[in-house]
This record gives structure tokens, sequence and C-alpha cells, in this order.
């Protein structure tokens, strides 16, 4: 009898502990997964961005395919810029040197798609046979550089 | 207990399971992004190796129809496709557009008609930069019509500048594409201007234009015009290109000047200095200078005139003597037949046993002309006319025959003849005519009538030679007369010496025959005051009836003889002295030695004479003349081949035959000889002319110095003075360069040299010479083509004018040079 009573007992509280056991097993391992899909989603935006901006600026390629000088009414330069690369492209710098004169414009409307060009007028008071030094910076950070020599 | 604890494993498990495979899925994800990242990468460095590749050149471009014509060649390895031109209009202000092309063309292969769809409208008149762009983003620019972004380099050669009436003159056009960027300038259209136009009328005009010229490249246009107007009138031609750069001009001026022909300028101009003048092929003058690429301390020898300041060569001191031509890579053949050495030299009065005889107070007559040759400036006055001839006693020596009946000569009485003090010596050839004379014969004789005294040689009744002479008015008459008869028809040579006032010895054929002694009292005094006679005394009696010859006499010396107590045997050098055709015996070789001047084994012998005659060469005394050279002549057979590398000999070494041997000093390389060759070797004319010793090293400066003899002042002028390189080893490689500086001033189109006054020299120094001449010492890029190492025939070619205003025109050849 006395063993019957035991056993009584002891059947319950197996059922609570399992019980119990079970519950903090499923918390614990929802609570893991939980957090290693948030911290694998983090990281996989993060490469996914870093992948997207480098892999974009090394296939940026621009040519500045022609540069004259303007004369009339007031001197300038002409530049003809044309994206020979295999992504689009926003430039949003063009900056001009000569031995005496520097001047730096920002462009807001610079967006080339792949084959396209890209035509600006900048004034800028040249010399005759002094060389121009033209520097193109895109949004991307790249930096594109040629010079030309006034007539 | 277990049932649940295995549900509890299950269930972790299976949030294990989930956890691992988002691990698994995130590095996967992770590669294949970096994979991608690195495919960027490769295509974008095969897109930069690509246009590293792509290259194209310019072929052609023109304007047909008001369209571009552009023809491209694609001289990469990669297809290249052309997407747009881009052109600028030179000629108005702010005017570039952009045309689309998308035009491909493969590797080696040549696209055409760029430009020709295009919307643009192209003027032919006006200047247009062009650029076109490919789709990897490189671009070639050129320029049509002009090279008009920047001056070139122009020069506008009149050639002549001064011309006569109604003579043409060239106008020659240079440009160089000298840009400092890369531009091709195509369609170069040249544009002549002049002024006055009056009176020019265009001959010859250049193409209209010239296809393409790359950077460093020179185009050349020619026109010929006619001038007519009056003397002084000139004319400035301004060239230019057709849309060129704004003032990028050239001129020349063109004068009128009465002088037609160079040859009516009586100024000329000679050459001076190492790079003489050439002489004829067959002509091979000895040069002074040794040491220089001849072997040992030879001299050389080569085809050009003298033009040193001579050396003077003791042949009897100083033997062998050696002349050496120089080597080269050709074969040359000599044909058979005369070979002349032609010497330039003076001989000594006398044997060199002779050497303490002095020259003053003597009378030397080879009686090859009445003037004497001891230099003290004696003259014969002939009377009657004693004939001569030059069938002397050695050779063509001269000799004079008198007549026995009036023919004789006189000497005026100076210090060389008037016997004052004791000694006194004479000596002479004589031959009589008739084998018994009837009365004595005066071979010399010279008196003092106021006192009765004199000083005489005859040939006595008996047909001896008589000397004798007496100071005191005949108180003593001393006398020394030949042992044998003389008078035999035959030469003899005799000696009288008077050795001491009142003593003679006599010597016959080098022999003493007698020797008398008549007291040695002081020195009895003669001091004659009539002119000296030969051929008769002084009272118009016994006139000698033969031949004489070689005629000396010493006022104050005594020969000496050895046998007589003498240091010297001067009597037997005088009678062995040849003063004719064999006055010098020496070795005379000519051979081919190797390039070392070695000798072949066996030897390749051309000529090999030993005791080789050589006449004798009368300077009159002086010690400074060397008459016109004397000549020694071989022949040859068959050709003499000279192979490449051999050199041609020349040997000559004194050897005489006795103790009269009488020296001889030779003279080469002496630029004051007047026919300009001195001693040389005259040989058949060879199929190619010997090298001479003139190399230019292309490395140094190329400087010709001409000296201007008179008589008037010069300029030079840089149009036509040239030098010019005619290809020997390569016939059709021939070059030529134009003047760079006179005395180191720089001369070009428009400044000629400095003045250059009467008898001055000048220093012209040239450019480079060039397949296509022009003033650059750049031997780079296409037209710059130098000169190369190699055999060339070179000539100097200047042009200038007098300060009378008449032309010069001088060629200088200087014959076959090497070019290293």
């Amino acid at each position: 009898m006395n063993t019957y009573s035991m056993h009584s007992k002891k059947g319950l509280s197996t059922v609570v502990t399992g019980a119990i056991m079970l519950s903090a097993v499923a918390v614990l391992g929802t609570m893991v997964v939980a957090w290693s899909n948030t911290n694998l989603f983090a990281n996989q935006q993060s490469l996914e961005a870093s992948f997207s901006a480098k892999y974009n600026k090394i296939n940026e390629f621009i040519i500045i395919e022609n540069v004259w000088f303007r004369q009339m009414p007031t001197k300038a330069v002409n530049i003809t810029i044309n994206n020979a690369g295999t992504v689009g492209l926003n430039v949003t710098q063009i900056k001009l040197a000569d031995s005496s004169n520097v001047f730096t414009k920002s462009i807001t409307n610079g967006g080339i798609a792949p084959g396209k060009s890209f035509d600006d007028e900048i004034p800028f008071a040249w010399t005759n046979n002094i060389p121009v030094d033209i520097t193109v910076t895109t949004g991307r950070g790249s930096i594109f550089t040629t010079q030309e020599l006034p007539p | 207990m277990k049932t649940r604890k295995g549900l509890s494993s299950v269930v972790g498990t299976v949030f294990a399971i989930i956890a691992l495979a988002s691990v698994v899925t995130y590095v996967t994800y992770s590669l294949d992004i970096l994979d991608k990242f690195n495919q960027g990468v490769l295509a974008r460095n095969e897109e930069t190796l690509d246009r590293g590749k792509e290259q194209f050149d310019i072929l052609s471009a023109t304007i047909d129809n008001n369209k571009f014509n552009i023809t491209i060649s694609n001289t990469g390895t990669l297809p290249i496709n052309i997407t747009k031109m881009w052109v600028e209009n030179k000629s108005a202000t702010d005017w570039v557009n952009s045309y689309d092309i998308k035009k491909a063309v493969a590797p080696d292969g040549i696209l055409t008609k760029i430009g020709q769809s295009s919307s643009l409208y192209a003027n032919t008149a006006n200047a247009y930069n062009i650029k076109l762009i490919t789709e990897r983003g490189n671009t070639k620019e050129f320029s049509v019509n002009s090279g008009i972004t920047a001056p070139l380099y122009m020069q506008l050669h009149a050639i002549p500048s001064a011309i006569s009436d109604e003579f043409t003159t060239t106008l020659l056009f240079e440009v160089v594409n000298n840009m400092s960027s890369n531009d091709l300038l195509l369609n170069l259209t040249p544009d002549m201007q002049y002024t006055p136009t009056a009176g020019v009328t265009k001959i010859v005009e250049p193409l209209s234009s010239y296809p393409s010229l790359s950077k460093g490249d020179t185009a050349y246009f020619k026109w010929v015009y006619k001038i007519a107007g009056n003397v002084d009138d000139t004319f400035t031609f301004t060239a230019r290109l057709a849309n060129g750069y704004p003032g990028n001009t050239a001129s020349a001026t063109v004068t009128l000047t009465e002088v037609q022909f160079a040859a009516e300028s009586a100024t000329s101009i000679q050459s001076q200095g190492f790079t003489c003048c050439k002489t004829a092929d067959n002509i091979i003058v000895m040069h002074q200078e040794d040491t220089v690429d001849t072997p040992g301390t030879s001299y050389q020898m080569y085809s050009a005139e003298v033009e040193n300041t001579g050396v003077t060569i003791d042949l009897q001191s100083a033997s062998p003597q050696i002349f050496f031509t120089y080597n080269d890579t050709e074969t040359r053949t000599v044909p058979d037949g005369l070979w002349t050495l032609a010497l330039r030299y003076r001989s000594s009065m006398w044997p060199d046993a002779l050497q303490s005889v002095p020259t003053l107070n003597t009378m030397i007559f080879h009686f090859n002309d009445t003037s004497d040759s001891s230099g003290n400036g004696n003259i014969l006055t002939l009377v009657n006319n004693p004939s001569y001839s030059a069938a002397g006693v050695h050779g063509n020596s001269g000799i004079y025959t008198f007549d026995g009946i009036d023919d004789y000569m006189t000497i005026p009485v100076n210090a060389n003849n008037d016997i004052r003090t004791s000694p006194d010596s004479t000596a002479a050839w004589f031959k009589t005519g008739p084998a018994n004379p009837s009365s004595d014969m005066v071979i010399f004789r010279a008196e003092r009538p106021a006192s009765a005294n004199y000083y005489e040689i005859v040939i006595n009744n008996l047909g001896k030679l008589v000397f004798r002479f007496t100071t005191d008015g005949g108180g003593t008459i001393t006398d020394c007369a030949s042992t044998t008869d003389v008078a035999d028809g035959n030469w003899h040579h005799f000696a009288a010496v008077r050795y001491a006032g009142k003593s003679c010895r006599l010597y016959i054929d080098a022999v003493r025959h007698e020797q008398e002694v008549d007291g040695f009292a002081g020195t009895p005094t003669m001091i004659a005051t009539s002119a000296a006679t030969i051929g008769r005394n002084q009272s118009g009696v016994s006139y000698f009836n033969g031949q004489i010859d070689y005629f000396m006499h010493w006022n104050e010396y005594a020969l000496q003889a050895i046998a007589d107590l003498g240091t010297r045997d001067e009597v037997l050098a005088l009678y062995n002295a040849n003063y004719g055709n064999a006055a010098h015996s020496v070795d005379i070789n000519v051979d081919i030695t190797d390039k070392n001047g070695a000798a072949f084994i066996p030897p390749k012998i051309v000529h090999a004479k030993i005791k080789a005659d050589l006449p004798y060469s009368d300077s009159k005394g002086s010690l400074t003349t060397y008459p016109g050279p004397k000549n020694y002549t071989f022949s040859t057979t068959p050709d003499t081949i000279f192979n490449p590398q051999e050199r041609m000999k020349a040997t000559v070494s004194w050897n005489p035959t006795n103790v009269g041997a009488v020296d001889m000093f030779w003279r080469i390389d002496d630029s004051t000889f007047s026919d300009k060759k001195g001693s040389f070797m005259q040989v058949p004319t060879p199929d190619i002319g010997f090298p001479s010793y003139f190399v230019y090293d292309t490395t140094k400066d190329l400087i010709f110095t001409v000296t201007n003899i008179g008589p008037e002042g010069i300029w030079l002028t840089y149009s036509g003075t040239k030098v010019i390189f005619k290809g020997i080893t390569d016939p059709l490689k021939s070059y030529a360069g134009v003047l760079l500086a006179g005395n180191g001033s720089s001369i070009n189109a428009d400044k000629d040299t400095i003045y250059v006054k009467l008898y001055a020299k000048i220093d012209l120094k040239f450019w480079k010479p060039k397949k296509i001449p022009n003033n650059s010492q750049t031997c780079e890029g296409l037209g710059q083509e130098c000169i190369i190492p190699g055999l060339y025939r070179m000539y100097i070619n200047v042009i200038g004018y007098d300060d009378t205003g008449l032309t010069i025109l001088k060629t200088f050849p200087i014959g076959p040079v090497r070019v290293i």
C-alpha cells in the first residue's frame, strides 16, 4: 500500500518536470534560432551593400571623349563624358585647374546610363597654350582625370 | 522519464538543425557574393587590357563631296567599333559637333568612308580637327587641311637666292610637324605669296597637298619661278599652309643681279686643312702625316692635294722612307701600264764629302743655264754664242761647246772669283776638240792687269793641262801641270788647288799629277780687277776649243785629298759626283702589303729597283726651294690587284754608288707648291680611287675649312653650300648635309656666313649628312635618315657672293672617304 502511495506522488512530479523541460527547450531553441537569423540577416544586408558598392565602383569607367574650349561670349570649357563602363553612374563633380585658376562645379543631374554621354559647359578663364587639368568625380567616389591644351 | 527526456532531445535537435542550416546558408551566400565580385574584377581587368590592345591608324582623310571621307586601319588585335566622330571647325569660332559613326572593323582590316554618311557639310576651304572615338573609349585625333593647333617649324629656301634677269629660282618650302601633341597632320596644302607680283612667272608648282605628316616628319614643297626685272630688284616669297596657324610663315628673298655665271666672279676660294682637295684617282700624293692610321712611323699616301706645312726629308740621313695608302673593304684594279714616282726635292750642291766646303765666295756653273748654282748670284755672259747641249758629261747635265775661234764667257769680277788671298781652288770637267792644240787654250783665267798678276788653267800646246798663277807680277810663277796629255778628245776632270800663297796641286781625274811649292811666306794677294773669263784670256786670245762642264771655283778654300794629308777626299768625291741623270742613287720598291703594312709570303711586289738613278735637282743655292718633280718611271704588267684591306707601300731608300753621292732633300706635303701635288705616285687610273685618310666620324662635327684667296671679300650662303657623300660601298645610298655654322656662328636660310676677308679662313660646320638634308642633328624618324658607315666619295659644294656682288661657286672633290 505504501508503495502505491509513493508511486502516485512521483508520477505527478515527473509530468510537471517534463513539461517544464520541454518548454524550456522550446523557448531556448526558439530564442537561439531567432537570434541566429536576425544576426545572419544583418550580416547579409551588410555584405550585399558592400558588394554592390565595390562591384559597381570597379565597373565604373568613363572617358572624357571631347573637350573644347569656348571663346565666345566668355571663355568656357565644354566637356563631353561618355560612360564606357557596364553600370550606370552619377557624375557629381567636375574640377578644372590650370597654372593660375581652379574651378570646381558640383553636378546635380549627372546620371549617365552605360553607353550614354553627358555634356556640360563650365565657365573657366583658360589661357592659350596653358594646359588645363580636368578631374571628374562620380557618386561612388571614382575619379577620372585628363589634360587638354587650349588653342 | 526516459520517454519525456527523448522528446526534449528531439525538440533541441530540431532547433540545432535549424540554426546550423541558417549558418550554412549564410556561408554559401557569402561565397557566392565573393565569386561574383571576383568575376567582376576579372571582367574589368580584361576590359582594361582590351582597351590597351586597341590600335588604329588614320590612312587618309579627305573631303569628298563636302563630306569627310576618312579611312582607318585596325592595326591592333581586337575588333574596333568606331562609335563617334567629333569635328571642330578651326576656321570658325566655337564650332564643335559630334556625329555617330557606329562602324566596326576587324583586326588588320580597313574601314573606309567614315563621315560620308554624316550630316556634316564640310568645306574644303576650312581647317578641321577631328577625333574618332571607339567603343572602348580610345580616341585618335588628327587635323585636316592644316596643322593649325600650333605653329609648325617652317623654312623657305630660294636656290639660288641671287639670279639674273629671266633666270629661274627654286623655292623649297620645308614643313616639320614638331607639335608637342601627337596630332597627325593631313592634307597639308601649301600657299605661296610673293611681292611684287610683276615679273614673277610660275614654272613649276608643287603637289596640291601633302597627304599625311606624322609627328617629327618633314614635308617639302617645291616651286620654280622665272623672274624678270632690273638689277637689284628684290622679290620676297612667303610660304604658309592653307588655313595654317596664324602667323606661321616662312620667307625668302630673291635678288636680281648682273651676274649670271659664277665664272664671272674673279674671287675664288680654296680649301685648307686636312680635308683638302681631291686629285685625280691616278695621282696618289705623299703626305706628311705619319703614325696616323699608318703602320709604324710611315707616311700617308692618298689622292688629295698637298695641304700641310711640308716636311723636308734628308734622304741620306733618314732612310728608308715609306708611304702607305689606306686600306678599306674595296677591291681595286690598277691596269697594266706606266707608273711614275714623281719626287720633289733639291739636290745638295756637292757630295757630302765636301760638307765642310764653304758656299761663301764660290761659283758653281753646271752649265744647264748661265746662272750660278751656289746661290752667290754670279751670271755667265756668253760671248759669240758658245753652243749649249744637254749631253753633258753625266747625262743631261748640260754643257757648253767652245769653237776655239771666238766663243767665250765672262763673269763679273767679285769676291767669288778675284783670287785675293790663298787658298783658292778650281775644278771642272773638260774635253778638248783637236788632239793637238797649236797654242794655249784657256779654260779659266782671272787677272789684275795693272800688276801683271793672274790665275789661270790652260791646255798648252803639248796637250797638258797647266794650272799657274803669279802674285808678284811674274816674279814667281807657280805652276802645276798634268803629267799626261789630256787633249785627247776625252772627258777629264781637273782640280787645281792653290793651297798656299805660292804653292799648287793639280789633280787630273782625282789623281795628283803635280805639286809645287814656291815658298810659304805671307799670303800673296792678287785681287783681280778684270772680269773672269772661261774659254779665253782677258787679252782676247787663247780661245778654248772643246767642251766644259761642272765648273766650280772656291775663292778662299783649298780642296783636300787624303793622300795629301787632307782629312777628306774631296777631290775624289768631286770627280765621282754626278749632277746629271744619275745624281742620286736610291732603291725604289712598290709592294702590296696587308692592312698592317706587313709583307705577304711570298711578297706581292709591284716593282723593285736597286740603285735607281734620280736626276740632279738644282735649287741654285737655296735651301728652301724644291724644283719641279723629278720622275722615276716603270711599267707593270699584268694588272695590279689590291684586295680588300690591302695597302700600297712605296719605299725609297738611300743607296749610293760611290763617295761622290750627292745628297737629296725631299720635300712632301707643302701647301705652297703651286701644282698642289709635290711628291706623288702616278699610276694607271684604277677602277676605284684609293681611299683617302679622311675619316668622317659621324659622332663628331663635320668641319671644312676654306680660305678666301681673293681678290675680293666674300660671304658664303646657307642655300647651296652642301657637303655631299656619294655612295661607293652602296652606290644607291647618297647623303648631303647643309650648312650649320661658319666660324662658330650659326647659319640658316635667313643668315649667311660672316664676312670673310681676303686671305681669311672660315671653318664651315655642317649638319649631319642625311638622305633628306635638313638642319637637325637627330637621326630618328621618317625623313631623318642619317648617313651610315661605309665608303663614300665626298664633295664640298660652296656657294656665296663677293663684296662686288658676284657669285662664287666652287666644288671641292675630297675623294673617297670612310664614314664611321
